[in-house]
């Protein structure tokens, strides 16, 4: 089975995230911020990562550039919003795979995860 | 369509997880796809990406897809390898041509004539509907010509850049109906209906070709010839013969481009020095200038325009200009004199400043709009931290004075305050006629395809309402308005064997009424028949029998908003969809807002659609919980409803109460904010609007509109904290987003 971390300081967003994989079959752990999701990463390994950008204590850019130096192989998404286009080209620096942008609907979601993962 | 797609990528999409394999898979499968594979080392999925792994293929592809559909699907790629080129053979060179070419075209004045054009198109489209009724004014007609004219000189005057092709058919398609339309004027003899007809169909295709230029796409339309020769084959060739000879047309041709120059020439000579793209425009414009008035025969305006061609950065600039003004003030002449002459301009369509002055309306970005809203409402929470360190220098710090001048000069500031989050909510609103606009084409088009005679009243397009509610009403209106013609409106001899008037009539109307905008789309059709709505009530399982009975008409009447509801007995291609009225609901509801429905059978039915003023003000609950205040969306809350607490039932270890015959799972929400609840025997339940959950709250206290701000890092305690919003009496509340 496929495991995805959805990491997002909203709880609506994490579970919108999870319930969208999880029809998906994967089974989804979650993160508040960008110092959890890394410390779960650093425990267990997962097919994706779906992080948010903003978020308190350590933000989704800062994730990204600290789970890549660990982890090039995983594909990571980021949660963007349409008036965020900066940092749409600064995470693809930082080496996300791709980006969805908020809001969207859960197929939404999936239709880009099956873009990445397989 | 046929597509070679090229991918050629590195290390960097590796290191980005990226697996190129995937995308080709993709692409298999929207059509026939032949895949060359040139180079396949993909790193493995434990292996470091290094320089030496690389992707390259080409794939040539097969489908119905279009060019944005395959853009889509390769996004995260697409800037890092991968290239789409469209076989369409000569399509292809023509449009890399044009984007070479647009790009030289002064970015402020391509601004301006996109600006420009939507008025125009806009002006010509309200101009027509009254033609269409009154097709011998000669007043409108000169209305509608000097639209075209407009319109005709300022796409020649892009074009003089570059060739650009929907450039090119809309400045055809200008010249033509220019022509027809300064015929009709000039002879007296006005135009027949079936012109104004043709008219409105090009200002339709005038706006397809636009939105395809501003896109950078290419629009065929072949089709528009057939329009213009129908439009008026016999004046056409009179014309053309008289052109050669440099008659009038060409002249204003001349005028409009020198109205434009002159101003523009004024300005730059105001300046200090001139930027690359500034010089540029002087070497075109003169060249073009130099051209026309060659071959115009105007001798004496084109010498001095060749003087100025040569002296352009041989002497000092200020000489240049006081030539180059000499140069604007005999184009002038001419132009006041020509007009004069001609009499038919009036002076407005010439006048300089009205190509000098920069157009009223500035393009801002929506999010920028958004940002700064969400920094007004930052701002206001700071406020009322504010006020609370005065209350603290008075009280605690013994320094009242210093405390009563700071709260003295708060109330300026927060009458600033206001004013500026006002302002901004302004710049938000558009008037509904943007809107409004589209549905003269629409009605024209479905009445002719439904074989149905149908007047059109448009009221209060003036009327402002939040562009984000705009956009969103634009398919549901529709929707409505195709309902109206389908449905509504009875066919021309049914109409007639009813005694009512052949032409239906179908009116839509907006206006303001207290803090929220009503639209209405009426209509004089058959009307909605309660007893059919009551019958497929039944039918579709939606309601028995003795449910219905007990319901009043106008609650039936309400099933049409559900989901899988529609009454016309066989579905037709336009509005049959089984999908109708609940969409419209659901939408408008989304929205904050409400729709009704009123219906007389035979009489016609009227859609009411009541919508907020702004999203950015939102309606709120007050909820009571313990000691504390909270709000929560009123749009979240599909039911308020009291039980006593011994209804509640524990199902595996959830608690819930049955409610309307469903289990419905009950938050208590007050355990999780930390709240102390109060209440005794019974308990007050927010229910959302699927009728799935209930939140429980002690008391609900009132409603108000205000702005929810998102929350300050440093009052975010808990998750379910939404957003918050202030009081008048400065007091902060915590909006829950629970019931979403």
């Amino acid at each position: 089975m496929k495991r995805a971390l959805a990491v997002d300081d909203s709880a609506t967003m994490r579970n919108l995230v999870k319930m969208a994989l999880e029809s998906e079959g994967f089974t989804v752990d979650t993160a508040e911020n960008g110092q959890e999701a890394l410390q779960l990463a650093k425990k267990n390994t997962y097919d994706i990562v779906i992080s948010d950008i903003n978020m308190p204590v350590m933000d989704g850019l800062q994730f990204l550039k600290e789970f890549r130096e660990m982890n090039k192989r995983t594909p990571v998404l980021m949660l963007t919003t349409e008036t965020e286009a900066r940092k749409k080209e600064e995470a693809k620096r930082l080496g996300a795979t791709g980006w969805i942008v908020k809001p969207f609907k859960p197929e939404d979601l999936v239709k880009v995860v099956k873009r990445v993962v397989r | 369509m046929k597509y070679l797609i090229k991918f050629r990528l590195g290390k960097s999409v590796f290191e980005r997880a990226i697996d190129p394999r995937f995308y080709i898979e993709d692409l298999q499968e929207l059509g026939k796809a032949d895949v060359k594979i040139i180079k396949e080392n993909i790193p493995a999925p434990d292996e470091e990406p290094t320089d030496e792994h690389r992707f390259e293929a080409d794939v040539l592809l097969e489908t119905d897809r279009s060019l944005d559909e395959i853009k889509e699907i390769l996004e995260f790629i697409l800037e890092d390898g991968v290239e789409i080129e469209v076989l369409e053979g000569k399509q292809e060179e023509k449009k890399e041509e044009t984007t070479e070419k647009k790009a030289e075209v002064p970015q402020a004045l391509l601004e301006n004539y996109k600006l420009e054009t939507e008025e125009i198109l806009s002006r010509l489209r309200e101009s027509l509907e009254e033609l269409y009724s009154d097709p011998g004014s000669l007043e409108l007609i000169n209305d509608v010509f000097r639209s075209f004219h407009t319109l005709k000189g300022n796409t020649g005057l892009i074009l003089s850049y570059g060739e650009e092709p929907n450039l090119k058919y809309i400045h055809e398609i200008t010249h033509k109906a220019e022509t027809v339309l300064q015929k009709a004027r000039d002879t007296g003899i006005g135009l027949s209906q079936r012109q104004v007809e043709i008219l409105q169909e090009l200002v339709d295709r005038l706006d397809d070709l636009f939105l395809a230029f501003s896109e950078g796409k290419e629009e065929d339309a072949e089709d528009v010839f057939q329009l213009l020769e129908e439009l008026g084959s016999s004046v056409e060739k009179k014309e053309e013969l008289k052109q050669g000879e440099g008659l009038p047309s060409d002249i204003s041709a001349l005028l409009n481009v020198a109205s434009q120059y002159v101003p523009v020439y004024r300005e730059l000579c105001t300046k200090e020095g001139l930027t690359e793209e500034e010089e540029d425009f002087f070497r075109r414009s003169l060249v073009t200038l130099y051209k026309v008035t060659k071959e115009l025969g105007f001798e004496d305006l084109n010498k001095k325009v060749k003087d100025l061609q040569n002296s352009f950065g041989n002497v000092d600039f200020k000489e240049f200009c006081e030539n180059l003004e000499e140069l604007a003030r005999d184009l002038q002449k001419l132009v006041e004199n020509k007009s004069a002459e001609a009499k038919r301009e009036e002076k407005k369509a010439f006048d300089a400043t009205k190509y000098v002055s920069k157009s009223k309306y500035l393009k801002i970005e929506e999010g920028v709009v958004q940002d700064l809203m969400d920094i007004v409402g930052e701002l206001s929470v700071f406020k009322e931290w504010i006020y609370l360190f005065a209350n603290k220098l008075q009280k605690f710090y013994g320094v009242p004075d210093a405390a009563k001048e700071l709260k003295d000069n708060m109330h300026r500031f927060r009458s600033l305050m206001d004013s500026l989050q006002r302002t901004i909510l302004e710049m938000r609103m558009v008037p509904v006629s943007t809107l409004f606009e589209r549905f003269p084409k629409l009605v024209r088009d479905l009445s002719r395809t439904l074989g149905k005679k149908v007047k059109l009243d448009i009221e209060g397009g003036e009327t402002k309402l939040d562009k984000v509610i705009i956009e969103k009403i634009a398919e549901p209106m529709i929707h409505l308005v195709r309902n109206a013609i389908d449905h509504g409106i009875e066919t021309p001899e049914e109409r007639e064997s009813l005694g009512k008037p052949i032409e239906g009539h179908i009116r839509i109307r907006a206006f303001q009424e207290g803090g929220s905008v009503v639209i209405e789309v009426s209509d004089d059709g058959r009307g909605i028949d309660v007893e059919k709505v009551r019958k497929k009530a039944i039918e579709k399982g939606l309601y028995t029998e003795e449910e219905l009975s007990q319901m009043s008409e106008e609650e039936i009447l309400q099933i049409i908003f559900q989901p899988g509801f529609s009454t016309k007995d066989q579905a037709t291609e336009l509005s049959g969809r089984g999908v109708g009225m609940d969409v419209v609901a659901n939408t408008i509801r989304e929205l904050g807002g409400e729709v009704s429905l009123q219906t007389q059978k035979s009489l016609g039915t009227t859609v009411r659609l009541i919508l907020p003023l702004t999203l950015a003000i939102r309606k709120i609950l007050l909820v009571r919980i313990g000691e504390v205040t909270f709000g929560i969306p009123a749009e979240d809350v599909g039911e308020v409803f009291r039980i006593s607490r011994e209804m509640v039932k524990s199902l595996k270890g959830v608690k819930v109460v049955y409610h309307r015959g469903k289990v419905l799972e009950l938050d208590f929400i007050n355990e999780r904010l930390g709240v102390k609840s109060t209440a005794n025997g019974t308990l007050t339940l927010l229910i959302d609007n699927s009728l799935s959950k209930g939140v429980v709250v002690d008391e609900v206290l009132s409603t108000i509109d205000t702005v929810v701000k998102p929350v300050p890092s440093v009052l975010q305690t808990s998750e379910e904290i939404s957003g918050i919003t202030i009081l008048g009496d400065g007091s902060i509340v915590y909006v829950l987003e629970v019931l979403k």
